[in-house]
């Protein structure tokens, strides 16, 4: 499904933010990418989503070659992947509900479909009786939920998370990463990155960047916890 | 094609959420834009007036026709069927030399025999046109200088051809300024874009990551910025009609007083509409390339 092959991103003016990575992801794995800050896993994540460009190599999404495909080509596949990013990248003008029906929007979903879709979405995290609250009186927590909302409402086949639970207390990240688990337990591809790799009972693959650089690629089984 | 259709509703309802967000921003661009538009269609408005003034006048303009001093009657009476013949002569009004001489004296007060012997007026046609297109009365002069019994041609509507010519470059002068305010509006409607594409950054950013093409982001901005344009010509249109009124409710006021007629007529609504499209028109393209050079910029700061 997703193939790094020798991929490189270089930042003008900056080192090299990915060196020589490959990898591959197959339909419905749980992954995560690892690292310390700046390791290149938030770059990683943007080349793997098609937000970014990689410099040299092969980034192969389905059939798709995302270095050479063309600026509509990548819009497309954008709409396939759904984002979650650390700080949420939420809209603070619009309420919950307007919110998650931007990617509805994008992809010409509109009316009781729209609705009917939305209200799911808020409801798998918890957040439907404050759909028309506004993003700024809900916690830490629930934002994040929300944009998790924002990021399932058009049924993406790949989930990326860019440190999800990176400004949260231990509750709430546990919380949020049981929303992407119960995603991943209905055969949606998840990829999260995070500093250190979670402690939990399920099968998932383990990247490992350090200074552009992959570690760690590894099929990781049934680590229960201690 | 529905879904293309609500596509575009959903922009049209966060164009108009966006304008109804910053109501006093948008009341004001409204004003900016009308009183802009109002410059060149007030000096059109006057133009128009002066150029129905003149065409009334246009009306009253006469070519004379000299006859020569010997001449048969039949000579006299084809020429008169032939000037009855001429659908832009709207009067002729034929003058023996006797009559004439007789009316000079009167008016200069003089009594000719002591000073000319001899009658130096020739007889005349005094010809009133309903036109002055330079063209027609060129052609019937043409016609009328065939006649053998024709001396001389004397068209009075040097003036009016004089008031014609300045009326055009009053025109072209209306033209030039009436451009460059709509240079003026593209600016000042591509700026407010400019800043709604940063104050939207966040949404602009979040759109792009779902995958939204540039044509759906921009698509609400175009719609703002027709918005902006319609807004600014029905402001424009409400001051002009309220500038007439006024000005007419005071005109009778002096009609009253001085006895003629002082009433400034309104613009025809041809003129109203094609300045609500021209309007309407700038406002969407400056969005658009204001609109397209954000996003240009966005892309390349992200």
């Amino acid at each position: 499904m997703i193939r790094f092959d020798q991929v490189y991103k270089r930042y003008p003016g900056y080192q090299e933010a990915l060196q020589n990575v490959s990898f591959e992801i197959s339909p419905g794995e749980l992954v995560f990418v690892t690292g310390p800050s700046g390791a290149g896993k938030s770059t990683l994540l943007k080349v793997l989503s098609s937000i970014e460009r990689p410099s040299s190599g092969t980034v192969m999404f389905e059939n798709f070659n995302l270095g050479q495909a063309k600026d509509k080509t990548l819009n497309q596949i954008r709409k396939k992947f759904g984002m979650v990013f650390q700080d949420h990248k939420l809209l603070y003008d619009r309420n919950c509900f307007e919110n998650v029906a931007l990617p509805l929007a994008v992809n010409n979903i509109f009316g009781q479909e729209a609705e009917k879709r939305i209200r799911a979405a808020l409801d798998k995290v918890g957040l439907l009786n404050k759909e028309r609250m506004m993003p700024i009186t809900l916690s830490g927590g629930e934002q994040q939920r929300l944009a998790i909302a924002r990021a399932i409402v058009c049924r993406p086949s790949v989930i990326t998370a860019d440190e999800p639970t990176g400004n949260l207390d231990q509750a709430y990240a546990n919380e949020i990463m049981n929303i992407f688990f119960s995603f991943h337990q209905v055969g949606v591809t998840v990829i999260i990155s995070t500093h250190e790799l979670p402690n939990i009972p399920m099968r998932f693959k383990h990247i490992r960047l350090e200074n552009g650089q992959l570690k760690i690629n590894q099929q990781t089984y049934d680590q229960l916890p201690a | 094609m529905i879904n293309y259709l609500l596509n575009q509703l959903e922009s049209l309802r966060v164009a108009t959420r966006r304008l109804f967000y910053a109501k006093g921003a948008t009341l004001m661009m409204f004003i900016i834009i009308g009183i802009t538009m109002c410059l060149p269609m007030s000096a059109l408005l006057l133009l128009e007036n002066v150029k129905q003034a003149s065409s009334q006048i246009e009306y009253q303009a006469e070519v004379s026709v000299f006859l020569i001093d010997e001449y048969t009657k039949e000579e006299l009476i084809e020429f008169e069927k032939f000037l009855k013949e001429q659908p832009i002569i709207n009067k002729s009004n034929f003058e023996k030399k006797e009559e004439a001489w007789l009316k000079l004296q009167k008016k200069l007060a003089f009594d000719g025999k002591t000073l000319i012997e001899k009658n130096p007026l020739p007889d005349s046609f005094y010809l009133s046109l309903s036109t002055l297109d330079q063209n027609e009365i060129n052609f019937l002069t043409k016609e009328i200088q065939n006649f053998s019994i024709i001396q001389d041609i004397l068209i009075d509507s040097a003036w009016v051809n004089k008031l014609n010519s300045i009326l055009n470059l009053i025109q072209l002068i209306v033209n030039f300024l009436g451009l460059l305010l709509l240079i003026v509006l593209a600016v000042i409607i591509g700026n407010t874009i400019r800043l709604q594409t940063l104050s939207n950054k966040d949404e602009i950013e979040v759109s792009k990551l779902i995958g939204a093409s540039n044509a759906f982001i921009r698509r609400p901005f175009l719609y703002t910025g027709f918005f902006y344009g319609l807004g600014g010509a029905l402001v424009s249109t409400a001051i002009i009609k309220l500038m007439v009124y006024v000005f007419n409710l005071y005109a009778y006021a002096i009609e009253r007083i001085l006895g003629f007629n002082v009433i400034l007529n309104d613009l025809q609504m041809t003129h109203y509409f094609l300045m609500t499209i021209s309007c309407i028109a700038i406002g969407w393209i400056a969005s658009f390339f204001s609109s397209t050079r954000s996003l240009y910029k966005l892309k390349n700061n992200s």
